[in-house]
């Protein structure tokens, strides 16, 4: 029902229905600000390249195929715009090298809630809050595309062959480095992983 | 590859869902037989509950909440940025391309251009005028062989008289061209004579075998 549903309001898209459109950016919104921001960092970029990313979809709706889902079509532009953005700051910091803005501080951001909600006590917020940030230095430990694969699987929650299909390489490749960075992450999380309930 | 002979490969693709459906049931039964790899699977689950029950940051409200509106603004600005000013943008973008284009690239056919415009010129000139002197010298020596002529005929004094004076006159003349010569070659009568000038379907013709020449050059050099 609901892939029914999204191809209807596509194809009202194709016929230049914006409202539509607005439809499509309510469903996806939060999806895609959290990928942006996971690349980023930082809520006003994300937002703008997310936005960007949409109106390119609206744009180029007519290349879209109904035979893959819209969103893996979607999160393609949406992830090429995010490592333009990326090649562009790694640029202005190799500018400003001895500048050092932000951008240091801000890849160390997590991406996670530093407390998440819904646990008991304070220990077990503290725990959390340290989970987070270990975390948050393993993934940014792993090498760039197995960072890249690991989020997409396990906190964006896309599957093997749609990350293929996003980031356009074998199934084979998606595999390999998700293995190996699920391995990185369970030796560094190791100790929380003996701790847990 | 542990003694049972599956690959490790294997259990993290079991835990994250992504075996083919026979595969996945025969690794679930060895699951209820082997202890050992049992735990090792349990690890493995472990390890990725923690990473997926992590929360992810709470997007502010405020981007949330216009988010939506401000797409529909870039839209509209966009819309109305894509008629005439875009054909301007395309303009300028045009221009500034012909313009890069333009400068490095053909600045020496350019350089050639000018100097081969002017060696024309030039030619031109001292054809035209070598012409006129010509034809000049061709009607003296006319007046001349008149002159002699009724001399030879006449054989009287006053004949000879005149032969003299008009000899005279040819070395007159033949100054007179002379210092018109020299004005040849001074750049502001050239000029004034270029401007004067009409050309005739041959000399138009060369000169358009001179700018096809230039474009050869030009096109060779960038
Ligand atoms: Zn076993």
């Amino acid at each position: 029902m609901m892939i029914d549903n999204e191809s209807e309001i596509i194809e009202r898209i194709k016929n230049g229905d914006q409202n539509a459109f607005c439809e499509l950016v309510e469903k996806y919104k939060e999806k895609a600000l959290n990928i942006a921001f996971s690349f980023c960092r930082n809520y006003e970029d994300a937002k703008d390249i997310s936005q960007e990313a949409f109106i390119k979809a609206f744009k180029t709706i007519r290349n879209f195929r109904s035979e893959s889902r819209f969103y893996t079509w979607f999160y393609r532009i949406l992830i090429n715009l995010c490592k333009d953005y990326l090649r562009r700051r790694m640029k202005n910091k190799a500018i400003s090298a001895n500048i050092r803005i932000n951008n240091e501080a801000q890849e160390e951001e997590s991406i996670f809630e530093v407390i998440a909600s819904g646990l008991p006590g304070p220990k077990e917020q503290l725990l959390n809050k340290e989970l987070g940030e270990e975390l948050t230095k393993a993934l940014n430990s792993l090498p760039e595309q197995q960072k890249r694969v690991f989020t997409l699987k396990n906190i964006h929650g896309l599957k093997i062959n749609e990350i293929a299909e996003i980031i356009k390489c074998a199934e084979g490749t998606i595999k390999a480095h998700l293995f190996k960075a699920t391995l990185n992450l369970q030796e560094r999380l190791a100790a929380y992983a003996c701790q847990e309930v | 590859m542990n003694a049972c002979n599956i690959k490790k490969e294997e259990f993290v693709f079991y835990c994250y869902e992504e075996l083919s459906p026979e595969r996945r049931e025969e690794i679930k039964n060895h699951l209820v037989a082997c202890r050992q790899c049992r735990e090792e699977v349990q690890r493995l689950e472990k390890t990725i509950l923690l990473v997926k029950q992590q929360k992810l940051k709470k997007i502010p409200s405020d981007i949330l909440n216009n988010y939506t509106r401000q797409i529909k603004g870039r839209l509209a600005a966009d819309e109305e940025k894509s008629f005439i000013p875009a054909l301007k943008e395309k303009l300028f973008a045009w221009l500034e391309n012909l313009r890069l284009g333009f400068y490095p690239q053909l600045m020496p056919a350019i350089a050639v251009l000018c100097v081969v415009v002017f060696v024309f010129a030039f030619m031109q000139y001292s054809r035209t005028n070598n012409f006129n002197l010509l034809n000049r010298e061709l009607a003296l020596l006319d007046s001349l062989g008149e002159e002699a002529e009724d001399i030879y005929s006449g054989g009287d004094e006053a004949g000879l008289a005149e032969e003299i004076e008009s000899s005279d006159r040819l070395m007159l003349a033949q100054l007179d061209t002379e210092v018109e010569a020299e004005e040849v070659f001074d750049d502001a009568y050239i000029l004034q004579e270029l401007e004067e000038e009409d050309l005739n379907e041959e000399e138009v013709s060369d000169y358009l075998e001179i700018i096809d020449d230039i474009q050869e050059i030009g096109s060779a050099v960038s």
